[in-house]
C-alpha cells in the first residue's frame, strides 16, 4: 500500500516536470516577441526592446530560463508577470475560487443530472423515457458550450431583460444571493456535455447490474423496484463514475477557459487566455503548472479512494 | 443559433485581439460583419432616438463596459493596451494640454504653454490652488518631477528635452536639444498625464495599482481582469465636473457578450463593434460613433517587385477601396487616404491612386516581368475578408497574387515588423497628432517603417514639421508627406474605421469633452475614447 502511493507520487513529480517543460519549450516556440506585445506599436524601437528583454530575462538562455523557473517554483517564487508585474502564484490564488466554484458546482449539477437521467431510463431500455433522455444527453453532448452559453445568455440575460446577469461575477463574500446568480448560466454551460457523458456510463452500467443475480434475488424477495435501483445497484454501478468524473475535472478546468471567458468572469481559465495572447510566458507557464498540478492530484485522490470505496482494486493495487 | 454561435466564439478569440491590436494597430479585427449605417463616416456622429435632453444632472453611478484594462496606472512605465482601458487612465489623469477639433494643441491641465521664437525653450503656466486627488499641490515643482521621471523611465520619453526648471511655484521651463514645435501635442498623450509625485515616492512600485492623480475620478477598488470602480476626485480642478459620484468599469473581451450586458441593463453604456451599431440604433439606445483607425496594406518595398513603384502603383490602382469596405466592413467607415483617420484634422486631401483596373493592367504589362506578389494577413474575419478582396481585384488585374496562411494579431504584428512579409494587411491605432507617431512608422529610419523605404522628401518634411509650433504651418508640412506617399505608394492606404458607444436612454453627455474654454474636443482619436467620464451623467429615474 505504502510503496503503491510512493510509486504514484513518483509518476506525479516525473509527470508534472514534463508538461512544466513541454509547455516551456512551447510557448517559446510560439511566433512572436512578448516585448512587442508589452510596448505596443508606439513605443517599439531597438533600445525599448532590448529593455524589455533585459528587465525579463528573455536574454538569457532558455535552458537557463526554465531551470531559473523551476527553481524559483520550488522555492514558492512562481515570477511575476510580464505585464503587471504581479506575482504569479498569488494570481492564480486570487482567481482560484471562482475557477474552483465553476468546476466544483459543474461537477455537482452534472453528476445529478446524469443520475435523475440514468435512474429514470436504465431501467426500462427502449422506453420512451429512456429515448427521450438519449436524445437528451446526445444534444447536451453534441452542443458545442460556447453556442449552449450563448444561447442561455440570449433567452435568460437579454429576452427577460436582465432576469440573470449576462457577464461579471460578484465574489461570494460580497452577496451570495448574487453570487449564485452569476454562476447560474457559466455552470450550466459547462455542466451540460459532461452530464451527458456521466448519464451515457451510469445508464449502461445500471443496467448491467440490473442484470446481477443479487438484484434478481432482492426482487424476489419482494423489495421495490425503487428501493431496490437505489439501494442495491446505484452504489456497485457508481464506481466507474468516479473515475470518469476525477479525469473529467481536468476537462472542466479546460472547458471553463472558454466559459469564463464567455461570461467575462475573472478566473484562472480567463487569466490563461488572456497571458496567451499577451505572451505573458511566465503567467501561462504558471497556470499549466497549477492546472497540471490540480489534475493530477485529483486523480491521485481518486486513485486512493477508489481502493477504499472498492476493496479488490486494493488487493489486486498493492 | 448555431451560426452565430461560431461567430461569437470566433469573437472570443477576436475580441482578445482587439486587446492586443490597441497595441499592434489592427483596428478592423473590432468590426465584423458590419451592418450598413450611412452617418460611420461623420465625426462624433450620434444615432439611435433615445437620448436625454436638457441639462446634466449631477450625482450616481454608471457601470461601463470596455474591452480591455489598464495593464497599471503608471503614466511612465505602464503602456496603454487598448483605447478602451485608455478611457479608465484618463478618468483617473488629466493632460496638461488637450487637442481642439482644428488640430491645434491648447493649455488644458496647465493655464498656458509658450514657446520662444524657435520653439527650443518652452514655458508652462499652471492654474493657481491645483491639488491631486490626496491633497497635494499640482505646481511647477510637481509638473517638473513628472517631465523627469517621464524622460528618465518612460518608454517614449521626452528624447528632444533637454531639462526642465522651476521658475517660479506656478511656472516650469522646459528646455530643448532642439527645436520641437509640437511639444504641446505629446503633452495631450500619454506622456502628459500629470500624478502626484509624491505619491509615487511613497508608493514605489504599488502607485501602479494605487494611482494618484489630476484627473476626475480616483481608483476605489480595483478587481483585477474584472472590473475598476472610481469615485470622484474631490480635488478635482474642473468646476462642476465631474457629475457622477462612480463610474464602474466592466472588462469584457468579447464583443458580444459586451453588447448583450449592455441589452440586459448589466451595463449603462459599453464599447461596441461597428458591427452592432445597427441593432442599437432602434429601441432604447442611443450610439455615439466616429472615425478612428485606418486599415491598410503594408509593401514592403525591398522585396521585389514592390520595390518598383509604378508595381506598387499597379496594386493600388487594381483595388476598389469602396467595394473592399463593403465586403469586410459592409460600408461602415469611410476611404482612407492618408496615414491619418479621413476625421484627424491633419489628414489632407490627396488622390490616392485607386479604381482604376486598365491602368492597373497597363502598368503591370509595362513591368515586362510576372507580377507576384504574396499577402498576409490576420486570422480574425475582417482580416480575411479584407485580404481575399484585395486578392481578387489584383488577380483579375492580371497579379498574381496569392495569400499567406493566416496568423493570430500577435504573431502577425511580428512578421510584419520583423519583415518577414512582402504585402500585409494592417491596422493604426487612433492617434491624433502626427508627430510622435509618424516618425514611428513613415521616417526613413523610423523604428518600425516596415516599407523600409529611405525617402528625403518625407524625412525632411517630418523634421519640419517636428519644429514648428504653428498648427497650420505643420499641416502644410504633412501634406506634403500624404502627397509624396500618394505618389509613391509605401502602402495603400483603405478605410477609415470606428469607434462606437452604445448606451441606455438615460445616459447624457456620451462622445468628446469640451476644454474649459468652451471648445469642442474632437472625439475618436487619441486617448477619451470610447468613454469621455468627465462629461457624462446619468438621468435619474423619475
Amino acid at each position: 500500500m505504502t510503496r503503491g502511493v510512493v510509486v504514484r507520487l513518483a509518476r506525479l513529480v516525473i509527470t508534472l516536470l514534463a508538461v512544466s517543460f513541454g509547455s516551456f519549450l512551447l510557448l517559446n516556440l510560439l511566433p512572436g516577441d512578448p516585448a512587442t506585445q508589452i510596448l505596443g506599436l508606439v513605443n517599439i524601437n531597438p533600445a525599448n526592446i532590448a529593455r524589455v528583454h533585459r528587465e525579463l530575462g528573455l536574454d538569457k538562455p532558455l535552458l537557463q530560463r526554465f531551470v531559473d523557473w523551476l527553481g524559483g517554483v520550488l522555492t514558492g517564487d512562481w515570477g511575476e508577470s510580464y505585464r503587471t508585474h504581479e506575482p504569479v502564484l498569488g494570481t492564480i490564488l486570487d482567481r482560484l475560487p471562482l475557477t474552483l466554484e465553476l468546476t466544483l458546482l459543474a461537477q455537482f449539477v452534472a453528476l445529478l443530472t446524469a443520475a435523475v437521467i440514468a435512474l429514470v431510463s436504465a431501467p426500462r431500455p427502449g422506453s420512451v423515457v429512456d429515448r427521450a433522455s438519449s436524445a437528451t444527453s446526445f444534444g447536451m453532448l453534441s452542443l458545442p458550450n460556447f453556442v449552449l452559453g450563448l444561447g442561455l445568455i440570449y433567452f435568460l440575460a437579454v429576452q427577460t431583460g436582465g432576469w440573470l446577469p449576462a457577464t461579471g461575477y460578484v465574489p461570494a463574500s460580497e452577496s451570495l444571493t448574487d453570487n449564485l446568480r452569476s454562476m447560474v448560466m457559466p455552470v450550466l454551460t459547462l455542466a451540460a456535455a459532461p452530464a451527458a457523458v456521466y448519464a451515457r456510463m451510469l445508464r449502461s452500467e445500471l443496467m448491467v447490474t440490473l442484470q446481477e443475480d443479487y438484484i434478481a434475488f432482492a426482487r424476489a424477495k419482494g423489495l421495490s423496484p425503487r428501493y431496490i435501483l437505489l439501494r442495491h445497484a446505484l452504489r456497485p454501478s457508481s464506481l466507474p463514475l468516479l473515475t470518469l468524473s476525477g479525469i473529467n475535472f481536468g476537462a472542466l478546468m479546460g472547458g471553463a477557459f472558454v466559459i469564463e471567458n464567455l461570461f467575462a468572469l475573472p478566473g484562472v481559465g480567463s487569466l490563461g487566455i488572456d497571458a496567451i495572447y499577451r505572451h505573458d510566458y511566465l503567467v501561462v507557464q504558471g497556470v499549466v503548472l497549477f492546472i497540471t498540478l490540480m489534475y493530477v492530484l485529483v486523480n491521485f485522490g481518486v486513485d486512493l479512494l477508489y481502493s477504499t470505496v472498492d476493496p479488490r482494486v486494493r488487493q489486486a493495487g498493492a | 443559433m448555431g451560426r452565430s454561435g461560431i461567430k461569437s466564439f470566433a469573437l472570443v478569440v477576436g475580441g482578445t485581439l482587439v486587446v492586443a491590436c490597441g497595441a499592434a494597430g489592427c483596428g478592423g479585427s473590432s468590426t465584423q460583419n458590419p451592418a450598413p449605417s450611412g452617418a460611420a463616416s461623420a465625426a462624433g456622429s450620434t444615432s439611435g432616438a433615445a437620448a436625454p435632453t436638457g441639462k446634466p444632472v449631477r450625482g450616481g453611478k454608471l457601470v461601463l463596459g470596455v474591452d480591455s484594462e489598464p495593464v497599471g496606472f503608471d503614466p511612465a512605465t505602464d503602456v496603454v493596451p487598448s483605447p478602451g482601458s485608455a478611457s479608465i487612465t484618463d478618468a483617473v489623469f488629466d493632460t496638461l494640454t488637450a487637442p481642439t477639433k482644428d488640430g491645434s494643441y491648447q493649455p488644458y491641465l496647465a493655464k498656458s504653454i509658450t514657446p520662444n521664437a524657435d520653439s527650443t525653450v518652452w514655458t508652462i503656466g499652471l492654474r493657481p490652488d491645483l491639488k491631486f486627488a490626496d491633497g497635494t499641490p499640482i505646481d511647477a515643482a510637481a509638473v517638473k518631477a513628472n517631465l523627469d521621471r517621464q524622460k528618465l523611465h518612460g518608454f517614449q520619453g521626452f528624447p528632444d528635452m533637454k531639462s526642465a526648471t522651476v521658475v517660479d511655484p506656478l511656472t516650469v521651463k522646459v528646455t530643448m536639444n532642439n527645436a520641437w514645435g509640437s511639444f504641446p501635442a505629446a503633452l495631450a498623450s500619454q506622456r502628459g498625464w500629470i500624478y502626484s509625485p509624491t505619491a509615487v515616492k511613497k508608493l514605489g512600485k504599488a502607485f501602479s495599482a494605487h494611482p494618484v492623480g489630476s484627473g476626475p475620478f480616483e481608483v476605489e477598488k480595483w478587481t483585477r481582469g474584472s472590473s475598476i470602480l472610481l469615485k470622484r476626485n474631490p480635488n478635482y480642478w474642473r468646476k462642476g465636473l465631474p457629475y457622477l459620484d462612480q463610474v464602474e468599469f466592466r472588462i469584457i473581451p468579447d464583443d458580444s457578450a459586451r453588447l448583450d450586458a449592455l441589452k440586459s441593463g448589466d451595463l449603462d453604456s459599453a464599447q461596441i463593434a461597428s458591427k452592432d451599431i445597427s441593432t442599437l440604433s432602434t429601441g432604447d439606445f442611443h450610439v455615439q460613433q466616429a472615425t478612428a483607425y485606418v486599415d491598410l496594406l503594408y509593401l514592403n518595398t525591398t522585396k521585389p517587385p514592390l520595390d518598383n513603384v509604378n508595381v506598387r502603383r499597379a496594386l493600388a490602382y487594381a483595388l476598389n477601396r469602396k467595394a473592399i469596405i463593403n465586403t469586410a466592413w459592409a460600408g461602415v467607415g469611410p476611404v482612407a487616404d492618408g496615414p491619418g483617420a479621413p476625421t484627424n484634422p491633419y489628414a489632407a486631401k490627396v488622390n490616392f491612386p485607386s479604381d482604376d483596373q486598365a491602368k492597373a493592367k497597363q502598368l503591370v504589362a509595362g513591368y515586362g516581368k510576372p507580377v507576384d506578389v504574396t499577402l498576409s494577413s490576420q486570422n480574425d474575419p475582417t482580416s480575411q475578408l479584407f485580404a481575399q478582396s484585395v486578392q481578387s481585384m489584383w488577380k483579375s488585374a492580371g497579379i498574381n497574387a496569392k495569400l499567406a496562411s493566416p496568423s493570430e494579431a500577435g504573431a502577425h504584428a511580428d512578421q510584419v515588423i520583423g519583415g518577414k512579409y512582402q504585402a500585409a494587411t494592417f491596422g493604426f491605432p487612433p492617434f491624433l497628432d502626427p508627430d510622435s507617431w509618424w516618425s514611428q512608422i513613415i521616417a526613413s529610419k523610423g523604428a518600425i517603417n516596415v516599407m523600409h523605404y529611405k525617402d528625403p522628401i518625407i524625412d525632411a518634411a517630418l523634421a519640419k514639421a517636428h519644429s514648428l509650433s504653428d498648427t497650420n504651418a505643420r499641416k502644410a508640412q504633412y501634406a506634403i508627406i500624404e502627397r509624396r506617399m500618394a505618389d509613391q505608394v509605401y502602402a495603400i492606404f483603405v478605410h477609415g474605421d470606428v469607434v462606437a458607444e452604445g448606451a441606455a436612454a438615460d445616459v447624457g453627455g456620451l462622445g468628446g469633452m469640451t476644454l474649459p474654454e468652451g471648445q469642442p474636443a474632437p472625439w475618436g482619436q487619441e486617448y477619451r475614447i470610447p468613454f469621455n467620464t468627465d462629461s457624462m451623467w446619468k438621468q435619474p429615474a423619475n
